[in-house]
């Protein structure tokens, strides 16, 4: 669990098992802290893995600047095309999607966390965080439907 | 959320994104292992932190012992009054010392004396003893020839009363000093009772002067009466003179007074790097913080080891808070809402305002002395402290410049260390009520070097704390 979510949250997947390292020494440190009436183990544990893997990301992102210049005009994509892509082809996407958007959709579709909490634990503003995920959403579309004109184009074409 | 993003969510919840390959699990827990181990070794060190504390008690309850078996000799000697062996001024020879005391005996008023000591020196211990008081409404006159005869009579009567208002027995001769406000010569004794009325109280202070090379011996409880009149003894004084000494010094040694403080104060904090590269940091962090007002209360203790000289210890709580303000700034790209083919660069700031606590349980010892004029005294404490930090809570800047909040479950590192020295000026003014209780307001300067920690790494980190504190002292024993 603690790996999967270093691999999700993490800017480069090298300082993996660094991160892991210091998640589990801010385990180990701070468990007179845990409670079993406010979460389980597994929520705590996440957390402390999560929080871990921003900082580290804070830190190594520090003096890069990353180009966010994106043509943004999704085209409408009808949902249930999710249903019918593949576990790699979708994992796939979600490598390639920019680190920003990444953060906030991992931190929002897939762990759950409201925006506010988002923003806190960034530390940026909650329209921020909204238009992030608004972001991370046009750029998959925009990406899925690129690759499939690409696919019409020039694979089926052939 | 839209139907898109619900269709992502539902099918990345039983996803299986990534594996954990490329882990090397050994190595992983033999780092985790060989962490745990220093953090522990840490902890072990941090005890060693309460030694000076518990030093300290150890100090004081030996020091508050000593002052109580005094106490209580003291105690035991006036029960015993009637033996003469049992002097007060514990006369080498003591032969010729009597003793009177009014254990049960009531003066005509129905009240009490507290005391009486006479001393009877012979010849060979102070050859010249002869005594003259001097006041508009009393006087001693004791003969220089006659010492076997002569006594030298002190009464003290509770604080408020008359300064002569006592019943009192010699019992060596059996004289009778006469209790009526009006007093007769008593020329058996050689002493000179009270011409006019007795009945002067204390607060009129009546101006005693003892003449060059007198002598006046008084118990403990009854010094402190005429203990502004007291002339010091001079460097060729005789033996008798030390005695007095002797006991003046000794009497002054039991005060210990109690005094309890409040106040506020501010903490102007200083950051200095170590490193040339850590520059830009210090002159964030020196800029971002601003103090704000905090509070302090404490309990003292007050050893008078001379007249002039004592030493406060005793416990204090501070409770500081500091503004933290830091901006940052990035630009950002995004699409136009009116236009999509238009993509709009804006800089965003970000400020932060925090305000850090924190709590300090702090240790004072102080050496200070005083300057009295009348119910006025002007004095000054310098000493160390023994900080124990209690609590710390806020942000500040981390090694590279980002915002760290303190402490949080992904970092036990705080600035403030657990224990830590300081070091403290604080000038007083001091208003004495009554009796025993004296008004104090004073003015706190403290040095407080925090040293470097893991948080500042390769800085310096340390404070002034500057405050104002009243509170009252009350005199325990005298």
């Amino acid at each position: 669990m603690m790996v999967a979510i270093c691999k999700r949250y993490l800017w480069n997947s090298s300082d993996m098992q660094d991160v892991l390292q210091e998640s589990f020494i801010s385990m180990f440190n701070n468990l007179n802290q845990f409670d079993v009436n406010k979460a389980s183990f597994k929520t705590w544990s996440s957390r402390i893995t999560i929080n871990t893997c921003l900082s580290f990301n804070k830190r190594s992102t520090k003096n890069s600047s990353e180009e966010l210049i994106l043509n943004l005009h999704a085209p409408y994509i009808d949902p249930n095309y999710i249903d019918s892509m593949s576990d790699e082809e979708l994992i796939g996407y979600l490598e390639q999607m920019p680190f920003p958007y990444l953060q906030i959709f991992n931190l929002f579709i897939i762990d759950g966390f409201t925006h506010q909490e988002i923003a806190e634990m960034l530390g940026i503003k909650v329209t921020l965080s909204r238009k992030r995920l608004a972001r991370a959403k046009e750029w998959l579309q925009k990406t899925i439907t690129d690759k499939n004109e690409f696919c019409k184009k020039y694979i089926f074409k052939q | 959320m839209d139907d898109f993003l619900n269709k992502l969510k539902a099918r990345t919840e039983n996803l299986r994104l990534f594996n954990h390959e490329g882990v090397d699990q050994d190595a992983l827990w033999a780092n985790i292992e060989k962490e745990i181990g220093e953090v522990e070794t840490k902890k072990t060190r941090g005890f060693i932190f309460f030694l000076p504390f518990l030093f300290l008690l150890f100090f004081i309850g030996s020091v508050g012992l000593y002052f109580n078996k005094n106490t209580e000799e003291r105690v035991n000697m006036d029960n015993q009054d009637t033996t003469p062996q049992n002097s007060i001024v514990e006369l080498p020879l003591n032969q010729s010392t009597s003793f009177c005391n009014d254990d049960d005996k009531q003066s005509q008023l129905g009240k009490k004396a507290k005391n009486i000591l006479i001393k009877k020196p012979t010849e060979k211990l102070i050859p010249e003893l002869s005594l003259t008081v001097e006041h508009p409404n009393f006087q001693f006159n004791i003969p220089d020839n006659d010492m076997a005869s002569t006594s030298i009579v002190a009464v003290k009567k509770e604080s408020k009363g008359s300064f002569f208002e006592s019943s009192a027995e010699l019992q060596n001769s059996n004289q009778q000093i006469s209790t009526n406000k009006e007093m007769a010569v008593d020329e058996s004794t050689k002493v000179i009772n009270p011409k006019n009325q007795l009945n002067n109280s204390l607060d009129e202070k009546p101006s005693l002067k003892a003449k060059e090379k007198n002598v006046l011996l008084l118990t403990s409880d009854t010094i402190h009466l005429i203990e502004p009149f007291l002339i010091q003894p001079s460097s060729n004084s005789t033996l008798g003179e030390n005695y007095v000494n002797k006991i003046y010094n000794r009497t002054k040694r039991k005060k210990i007074s109690i005094g309890l403080f409040s106040g506020t104060h501010l903490l102007y904090s200083n950051y200095r790097s170590t490193n040339s590269g850590n520059q830009e940091r210090e002159q964030l962090l020196n800029s971002g913080f601003k103090s704000q007002l905090g509070y302090s209360v404490s309990a003292e203790i007050i050893f008078n080891l001379t007249d002039k000289i004592k030493i406060t210890s005793g416990i204090e709580y501070v409770y500081s808070i500091n503004q933290f303000n830091y901006s940052t700034a990035w630009d950002t790209t995004f699409q136009s809402p009116q236009n999509p083919n238009i993509i709009v660069n804006r800089m965003f700031k970000r400020n932060v305002i925090h305000h850090n606590r924190h709590s300090i349980f702090s240790i004072p010892i102080l050496l200070g002395t005083d300057i009295r004029n009348g119910r006025l005294a002007l004095g000054i404490n310098l000493g160390v402290g023994l900080n124990f930090t209690l609590s710390q809570k806020g942000k500040s800047l981390g090694d590279d410049l980002e915002v760290l909040e303190f402490p949080n479950a992904e970092n036990s590192l705080s600035p403030i260390p657990e224990f830590f020295f300081s070091y403290h000026l604080c000038p007083y003014l001091n208003y004495q009520l009554s009796r025993n209780l004296k008004f104090q307001l004073r003015s706190n300067f403290k040095y407080q070097n925090y040293g470097t920690s893991d948080f500042y790494k390769e800085m310096g980190y340390s404070s002034i704390l500057t405050g104002l504190q009243a509170g009252i002292i009350v005199d325990l024993i005298k």
